[in-house]
């Protein structure tokens, strides 16, 4: 997926887990001034886990800090194989 | 009969029965028997010592994986050390705030070293020592025996996780911790080593995480299914689908556990479940919502899980952990009282099937205290109140600690030298049961009517448009009395209509007009490392004209 999709995908995640409205989203984003609480950045998380089939380590999480780090975490992820 | 300390029992586990599983990030279980741990438990102590640690010297904990934290934490207490377990970097984002708290957590205890998983190295900007869980994996196991410890002796540091601006450190005495763990097991759950096993997703820097699911099961020798804190947030499913995998019988945690991993339940999901073995779903360590608890149980009910497993419980960490325990067996106690007269301080019951006979409070029971502890219920010159009145909740017996570390006022206020411990929640006894409505320093003062403003929020966030536990009530000065705020984190598209569904709710169901209603945007309310909302600094917040409201 290009960075284009990804931040498309993540707009819409972020309508969907907190049912507001955001301005596009870019790059350069820092997560913690998106306005959602960290329970709802994981929900973000794995909801777009979920429409690519994928699961970020935690430990990628760690160093998520923009918008741009988060793209880079799901697109370098492993597909997913066990859970659920 | 001689003292009998933790380490005294790992002593003892010498076979191949099951004693601790951890969840791994591979979703595979990771098995060690009881001969297993112990072997564990002396590797880390040796590498504690070997990091140039002696008795008695305090050693601060990352309390983030189960695995590796366990065994440094059992090692230092076998090793005679006295740990101090603090809590791990959050997962994504919002790293300054938890390295200022692991500055003042850090400041307080006062630590020799500190103890982190190697890949946290860099996050930690802690001056001093630090020591890997890795670096103590490799040593070779200590030989001799636990280093002896008596009843009176502090075995570790347990901060408190309550809502105040600088972190209180629990010195937990051995003898405490025995009594409270002893208690809970035998007393609160009626643990069978040969059938039960329990399991918890908890923090275990914590005391519910650390006493209710390592130390209390280690007493009686429970076997414990460990998942990381971590595995929970990002899939709270994982909670009862381990419960199911695991053929787990006891767990427990907070209240907005519970609405989350009901929330987020799928029938489809629960269907596949067999939850039927599950005895004690134990809720406590917040403000406890009878609502919650019915959506629960109504969400996981086609698994075969029982209304009367769930157990509300009081506890807090001045008295080691639990303080009640209900009855195991019943269904939950509500007591449907006049919300006025609760205002005014007294638990009157409400009448039944009176229609307009006025708004009505239900309040969820706690069970009675453990044998051997006292509860009475006070007021605000420390003089014991009847049934029905309310008040606040002290407690005694042999589970209370003595003191804070380092804090002799915050000491004084809380602990009393006749063992008394003044417990800054507000309830009422009904038999010896123990109905808990509130926090005292939070309590809303509006002309002289007394109410939590828990009571307040939940009604609040259950409005359309409002974010669940994203309301904070509290009161503003004014002339003649304090005035009632409402903070509430909503939607955009909801602000429109909004403050007067808050007026009218309170109005309708309270009794309580509201002279404010502030919305703001989602993640703007302030909270506690355990996502608790921390009221007074919202308040503060809100005085000081700080909090941005939605346009």
């Amino acid at each position: 997926m290009t960075n284009q999709e990804l931040l498309d995908l993540l707009h819409q995640g972020l309508h969907r887990v907190t049912a507001r409205t955001f301005a596009p989203l870019s790059l350069q984003d820092k997560v913690d001034e998106l306005g959602v609480d960290s329970l709802e950045m994981l929900e973000l998380v794995a909801w777009a886990e979920e429409q690519t089939d994928r699961r970020v380590p935690d430990a990628k999480l760690h160093a998520v800090a923009t918008v741009g780090d988060l793209c880079a975490v799901l697109a370098g992820a492993p597909v997913r194989t066990v859970l659920q | 009969m001689s003292f009998v300390w933790l380490t005294d029992v790992l002593a003892t586990y010498d076979d191949d029965r099951p004693a601790h599983e951890y969840l791994g990030p591979d979703g595979e279980w990771v098995r060690l028997s009881r001969r297993e741990l112990l072997r564990e438990v002396r590797v880390a102590a040796a590498g504690l010592v070997g990091a140039g640690l002696r008795p008695g010297d305090r050693v601060a904990m990352v309390a983030g994986d189960p695995g590796p934290f366990v065994g440094a934490f059992l090692g230092a207490l076998w090793a005679g050390l006295v740990p101090v377990p603090v809590p791990p970097p959050p997962l994504l984002g919002r790293r300054e705030p938890w390295r200022e708290l692991l500055d003042t957590v850090l400041s307080v205890a006062r630590p020799k070293a500190l103890c982190l998983p190697a890949a946290e190295r860099e996050l930690a900007r802690t001056v001093g020592p630090l020591v890997t869980y890795e670096e103590l994996a490799g040593a070779p196991p200590s030989e001799g025996g636990p280093v002896p410890r008596g009843p009176q002796d502090v075995v570790y540091l347990q901060f408190s996780s309550g809502s105040t601006a600088r972190p209180r450190a629990v010195a937990a005495r051995a003898g405490a911790v025995m009594a409270n763990g002893l208690a809970i097991m035998r007393e609160g759950v009626n643990a069978d080593a040969d059938t039960d096993r329990g399991l918890s997703w908890l923090p275990l820097h914590h005391d519910m995480g650390l006493v209710g699911f390592l130390l209390a099961p280690l007493a009686v020798g429970v076997p414990t299914s460990f998942l990381p804190t971590r595995s929970f947030v990002r899939d709270p499913g994982s909670w009862m689908r381990a419960m199911h995998e695991r053929s787990a019988t006891l767990t427990f945690a907070p209240n907005f556990a519970y609405a989350l991993a009901a929330r987020r339940s799928r029938p489809e999901s629960v269907a596949a479940l067999d939850l039927s073995r599950v005895r004690v779903a134990g809720c406590g360590g917040e403000p406890i919502n009878r609502e919650v608890l019915r959506r629960f149980t109504e969400a996981f009910a086609p698994a075969g899980l029982r209304p009367e497993a769930v157990l509300p419980c009081y506890g807090l960490a001045e008295s080691t952990l639990a303080v009640t325990f209900p009855p195991g067996g019943r269904p939950l106690t509500v007591d449907r009282i006049d919300a006025e007269a609760l205002a005014r301080g007294s638990a009157v019951p409400a009448p039944d099937g009176v229609p307009d006979a006025g708004p009505v409070t239900e309040v969820v029971g706690c069970g009675s205290a453990f044998e051997g502890h006292g509860l009475t219920i006070r007021d605000e010159r420390g003089r014991c109140l009847a049934d029905r009145a309310v008040g606040e909740v002290w407690v005694t017996g042999p589970s209370v600690a003595r003191g804070y570390v380092g804090d002799p006022e915050a000491t004084g206020r809380t602990f009393g030298r006749d063992g008394w411990v003044r417990t800054g929640d507000r309830g009422y006894l009904v038999d010896g049961e123990l109905f808990v409505t509130g926090r005292a320093k939070d309590l809303l003062i509006v002309r002289g009517s007394n109410t939590d403003p828990q009571r307040v929020e939940w009604l609040v966030e259950a409005l359309p448009g409002a974010r669940l536990g994203g309301v904070v009530a509290c009161t503003r000065p004014a002339e003649e009395t304090e005035e009632l705020v409402v903070v509430v984190e909503c939607r955009e598209s909801a602000a429109g209509g909004l403050p007067a569904q808050v007026r009218s709710v309170l109005g309708e169901q309270l009794a309580m007009a509201v002279h404010d209603v502030v919305l703001v945007r989602p993640g703007t309310i302030p909270r506690t490392t355990s996502g608790k909302p921390r009221r007074q600094e919202t308040r503060r917040r809100y005085l000081e004209g700080e909090l941005v409201h939605v346009q």
